[in-house]
């Protein structure tokens, strides 16, 4: 099973490119450039910074929730 | 007891590679770099099954856009129901935007092993991680290149964007395949196991940041469908088109201006037959047995709408050069000068169908010049792209 995935996935993938490469529309250089460029952008710019954004809420969060629980409950006196 | 000898492939596949100098080790490649407790396979495993999914819907009805506009010679597509491919499309686009949150879970989730030291343990390690890499890219490629063609925002993207999105849904199919394949174990054993303990801590259960990321897809989809489904119109604020928003309250993708369609007066369709050829003054195409029919203009670019259109049957301009109209195609040519979009093919069996117009009027009034003044194609169940504007020549052939 794994095996005919594998190879099945290699010849879907050997398609792609000899279609890219037969194909007269398409702008190779344009399409390599941008797979590398979606692929750095995500890698080395977006996801470092929601990792560091949501650590940054996080313990701001986590600031709030503790000073809250430190805040003396006032009960009414009736 | 004689061990057999191993294959020479898998002995190379198994050859570990040299580890790089540990003083390289740093930063996000450092042990413990990354915290989360959330992060876990049976998370990766669930995110990666649903992504599948979308990616699969996606492709699929993707494919069945592309066949319908460069139709093979095997490839049969009905005229009815008239309403098939403004559903087909608006899965495809709704499945895409879907997508955007459900790879954002993914990526994320396997985000730590991106920085594995060491980068490559054996040749079929660092093999897996290069078809890793190429999935990642392609994955982004076809999700970012999709929203950015949605929005119309072409400057971003240095290819032509059906072309590029084409070959490389087939890349993202095939590294799909070949990650599934090698990660099959465990993928099988991380969805079959029942749930374990949450981390201790964590303040988000991984359930939740699940439910989280579904409801995200729900909302994305939601917010965005009313372009295509008119009941939940309201609610789709995030939508990219209002399909009413443009003259005679049809949205516009190509005005006539952006065409190069110049002046008008004096225009002749030219009715071109095997046997014989005619052509029309307007005067002459409006003497000629109007028709009204209700027929969606379905963009792929997800939007769609319907509205009343009127004209001249096209089997019968079909019938007027004496061609049969129940087994001929019909080319169908612009008068706009370039364009990939200047010329469409209308298969026999749209020609035959009796809701397929060289329409004139559009909602009671005569086309705006931006819906294709002063005659038009429209026919049911076809890509917007394909109801070619300004016709100013139809070529009649027999079927090959």
């Amino acid at each position: 099973m794994r095996r005919a995935l594998v190879a099945l996935g290699v010849l879907v993938m050997a398609f792609a490119v000899a279609g890219a490469l037969t194909d007269d529309d398409v702008r190779r250089f344009g399409v390599v450039a941008f797979l590398v460029g979606v692929l750095v952008w995500h890698d080395l710019l977006v996801m470092p910074l929601v990792i560091a954004v949501a650590a940054v809420v996080g313990r701001a969060f986590r600031r709030v929730a503790r000073k809250r629980s430190e805040r003396p409950r006032v009960r009414s006196g009736r | 007891m004689v061990r057999k000898p191993r294959p020479r492939v898998t002995a190379l596949l198994d050859r570990p590679l040299p580890a790089p100098p540990d003083r390289l080790r740093r930063g996000p490649f450092r042990a413990g770099a990354f915290r989360s407790a959330l992060r876990s396979e049976r998370l990766t495993s669930h995110a990666g099954l649903a992504l599948a999914v979308a990616f699969g819907v996606c492709f699929l009805t993707g494919l069945l856009s592309h066949l319908i506009q460069h139709p093979p010679g095997w490839f049969w597509w009905p005229s009815r129901p008239v309403w098939l491919y403004r559903v087909t499309q608006g899965v495809h686009v709704a499945t895409g935007l879907a997508s955007v949150p459900l790879l954002g879970l993914k990526l994320w989730s396997v985000y730590p092993r991106l920085f594995a030291w060491p980068p490559a343990r054996t040749v079929a390690h660092a093999l897996e991680r290069a078809g890793v890499a190429v999935l990642v890219a392609a994955g982004l490629f076809q999700v970012v290149s999709g929203v950015l063609n949605v929005g119309r925002w072409y400057g971003p993207m240095p290819f032509f964007f059906t072309a590029g999105h084409y070959w490389v849904a087939w890349l993202v199919i095939g590294a799909l395949l070949v990650h599934v394949g090698a990660k099959l174990p465990a993928i099988r054993r991380e969805l079959a196991r029942k749930r374990g303990p949450e981390p201790a801590g964590a303040r988000l259960s991984r359930r939740r940041l699940l439910t989280a990321t579904g409801a995200a897809a729900g909302i994305v989809t939601l917010a965005t469908v009313g372009q295509t489904l008119r009941p939940l119109r309201a609610v789709s604020l995030l939508a990219p088109r209002n399909p009413t928003d443009g003259p005679q309250g049809l949205a516009v993708n190509r005005t006539a201006a952006a065409a190069g369609i110049g002046d008008l007066a004096g225009y002749r369709l030219t009715v071109a037959g095997p046997g014989s050829s005619r052509v029309l003054d307007l005067a002459q195409l409006t003497a000629l047995p109007q028709h009204t029919v209700d027929l969606p203009i379905a963009c792929v670019e997800g939007w769609s709408a319907g509205a009343t259109w009127t004209g001249v049957r096209l089997r019968d301009l079909v019938a007027l050069v004496g061609a049969d109209p129940d087994r001929a195609e019909v080319d169908v040519e612009s008068l706009q000068p370039t364009g990939r979009y200047r010329r469409s093919t209308v298969e026999p069996p749209l020609t035959a169908d009796p809701l397929t117009l060289i329409a004139l009027r559009l909602n009671g009034d005569v086309l705006h010049p931006d819906h294709g003044y002063p005659a038009r194609l429209i026919a049911p169940n076809r890509p917007g792209v394909l109801q070619t504007k300004w016709v100013g020549r139809l070529t009649v052939r027999s079927p090959r």
